[in-house]
């Protein structure tokens, strides 16, 4: 159905709410244009942590956030609080970053990372291995904070 | 007999109201006749006691130093005027009071007999307190001075050395003695020693010293950078000197060699960064020349790189990290090869933009110049720009902003001008906002291109504040 399809990750993707967090125009427009060839809905994309923290809590009262495709830096903020806030709500994570894996505090390394220039394949291969482990529903999120 | 009465009033006046405790005994020192008030709130004893039996005296004194104090009766009987210091503990509360006795022989005027043996006693607790806290005060700076890595040291004028610490001699290998003066100049680099004594010329107007030197290490020979500074220590205000005179200079000279060796590596790690980006660029070029077939599509993709290409150039030789707006306008027309230059004004501010917006911006520019080049003012002989940018207020209380605005006019605009669709239109009314929150608005008027591109005030900063009116270019 779409150019995509031989991924094998759009099925996956198909329907799927992601947040994206870039500050670079050009490459939050291409990760948007990826995911919506790959059959999903692209939240934002936002350029800063500011502005990624508000579409967060604004998404998830009118709906819900399936995985999130996060910038490490945006406009010279770290993005970990966006992190946080979205994995105590058990949204998953994808980091991409220009940054070399030492880079990464300990407690994010284990969150599935695209180096920078990543290729849209890749992208969608790793965001529908992420939402397939993390056997996200489409009945809306729920905070893993109050059990 | 009237006059000695009169006289033993006087005493009496005296000696009732001093708070030194006045004293007298017989010629043989064993018993009291007079103990003035004084005693009871120094010594905390009735004067009782003491009045029945003189020995009660020697049990108050400190047991250390009973036997300092015993010695001093004997000589004032023999004659001579004795002081002793010695310790109370006052049975009163059990403090201790620190005392200073002084015993003279009273003598018969006639005969030049002692009659009598009398002293007397202060209360010198403060002067010792304030003895023993000057000491520790002194001990304090002692710990401090021998204990930091740095090396301490303390001078008159001019770097008259008249202290060094232990860790200046164990790092020179020079005696207290050999530092003194400007004996400590032999440890410094000859080079620096020039520079070193003229930083110590002007120290003195200027009121602290603050140099770089290299100090000879004795274990190995070797030279390293030491930061040296110093702030004198001044004595009260007087005439002439509302500071205060400067007394002695108290400095510390701290080894900077792994900062500035780091320093440097990371100079040279820069350079070595934006050498390796602007190499990629190339190579980038390069494969795309190599990949994609001649085409109006590869030489604006070229081209792109190339302005891509001139940012990071101008960063490579800022050491601040930021470009003058003004280089890029002008980079940018040139490299669009824009020849009619008094067709074109550029005027403005001396603004810089700073390297994480810069990019975005030149790319815009780029966008403008080319078109203009290609199809508007420049291309068309009748055609006018001017690129004008100045600093106003913004909406919210002191804030400023950058006001650019790109003006063809003169020109008959063709219907439907690249510039309109695809990329430079995007980066300049989807891209800068959302990178940099910019405020743009781009029109294709009859008349020409008119671009305005608003900056907040994080995006740009005033160089000196000078303008640069009337530049062309």
């Amino acid at each position: 159905m779409t150019g995509n399809s031989a991924a094998g990750g759009s099925t996956a993707l198909t329907g799927r709410r992601i947040l994206v967090a870039e500050d670079e125009y050009m490459i939050a427009e291409d990760m948007a244009d990826m995911l919506a060839e790959a059959g999903a809905e692209a939240l934002g994309p936002v350029p800063s942590v500011n502005d990624a923290l508000r579409l967060v809590s604004s998404s998830l009262e009118t709906g819900r956030i399936d995985a999130a495709l996060l910038d490490v830096n945006l406009r010279g903020e770290a993005v970990w609080p966006v992190v946080d806030a979205l994995l105590s709500r058990g949204v998953p994570v994808v980091l991409a970053s220009g940054y070399d894996a030492s880079a990464i505090p300990r407690i994010y390394t284990h969150l599935p990372r695209c180096e920078k220039p990543v290729a849209p394949y890749a992208l969608a291969h790793v965001l529908a291995r992420v939402l397939t482990a993390s056997g996200s529903t489409t009945a809306g999120n729920t905070p893993s904070d109050r059990g | 007999q009237e006059r000695l009465h009169a006289s033993e009033e006087l005493f009496r006046g005296f000696a009732e109201n001093s708070a030194d405790v006045l004293w007298i005994t017989d010629s043989t020192g064993t018993r009291l006749q007079y103990l003035s008030p004084a005693f009871e709130p120094m010594f905390g004893e009735g004067r009782d006691r003491i009045m029945s039996d003189l020995r009660r005296w020697a049990e108050l004194v400190h047991p250390d130093d009973r036997e300092h104090a015993a010695s001093f009766m004997p000589r004032a009987i023999a004659g001579e005027v004795a002081i002793a210091h010695y310790r109370v503990v006052r049975p009163a509360d059990g403090r201790i009071v620190h005392l200073r006795d002084t015993g003279f022989p009273i003598r018969d005027a006639a005969s030049g007999t002692i009659r009598h043996v009398a002293g007397i006693v202060q209360d010198v607790s403060d002067l010792i307190q304030s003895g023993e806290a000057l000491e520790a005060e002194k001990e304090r700076f002692r710990t401090l001075a021998e204990g930091i890595p740095h090396l301490v040291w303390r001078s008159g004028e001019n770097g008259v050395w008249n202290w060094s610490s232990p860790q200046w001699r164990d790092y020179t290998g020079q005696s207290q003695a050999q530092s003194q003066g400007l004996g400590w100049l032999d440890a410094v680099h000859p080079d620096d020693r020039e520079a070193t004594m003229r930083a110590w010329a002007g120290a003195q107007s200027l009121g602290r010293l603050d140099v770089e030197y290299r100090v000879r290490r004795a274990s190995d020979g070797i030279w390293r950078y030491f930061s040296t500074r110093s702030v004198p220590l001044r004595g009260p205000p007087e005439p002439g000197y509302p500071d205060g005179r400067i007394l002695e200079w108290l400095g510390t000279s701290t080894d900077i060699e792994d900062l500035k060796r780091l320093q440097g590596q990371q100079t040279v790690l820069v350079a070595e960064l934006q050498h390796r980006t602007r190499n990629l660029l190339a190579v980038v070029r390069n494969v795309a020349r190599r990949s994609i077939k001649p085409s109006p599509g590869r030489d604006e993709y070229d081209a792109r790189l190339a302005a891509l290409g001139r940012v990071q150039g101008f960063l490579s030789r800022s050491p601040l990290y930021v470009v003058p707006l003004a280089d890029i306008v002008e980079a940018e027309l040139a490299a669009a090869g824009q020849n009619a230059s008094e067709r074109v004004t550029i005027s403005g501010l001396a603004v810089e933009l700073p390297g994480e917006g810069v990019q975005a911006v030149a790319l815009a520019v780029h966008e403008l110049a080319t078109n203009a080049v290609k199809y508007g003012a420049i291309a068309q002989p009748s055609g006018r720009l001017s690129v004008m940018w100045r600093v106003e207020a913004g909406d919210s209380v002191g804030e400023r902003r950058l006001v650019i605005d790109w003006h063809e006019s003169g020109i008959a605009m063709p219907d439907a001008p690249p510039l309109r669709r695809g990329y430079g239109s995007e980066l300049i009314t989807r891209a800068l906002p959302y990178q940099l929150n910019a405020e743009t608005d781009l029109v294709f008027t009859p008349d020409g291109v008119r671009c305005r591109i608003i900056l907040p005030a994080d995006r740009f900063r005033v160089r000196s504040g000078q303008e640069s009116k009337g530049a062309q270019v």
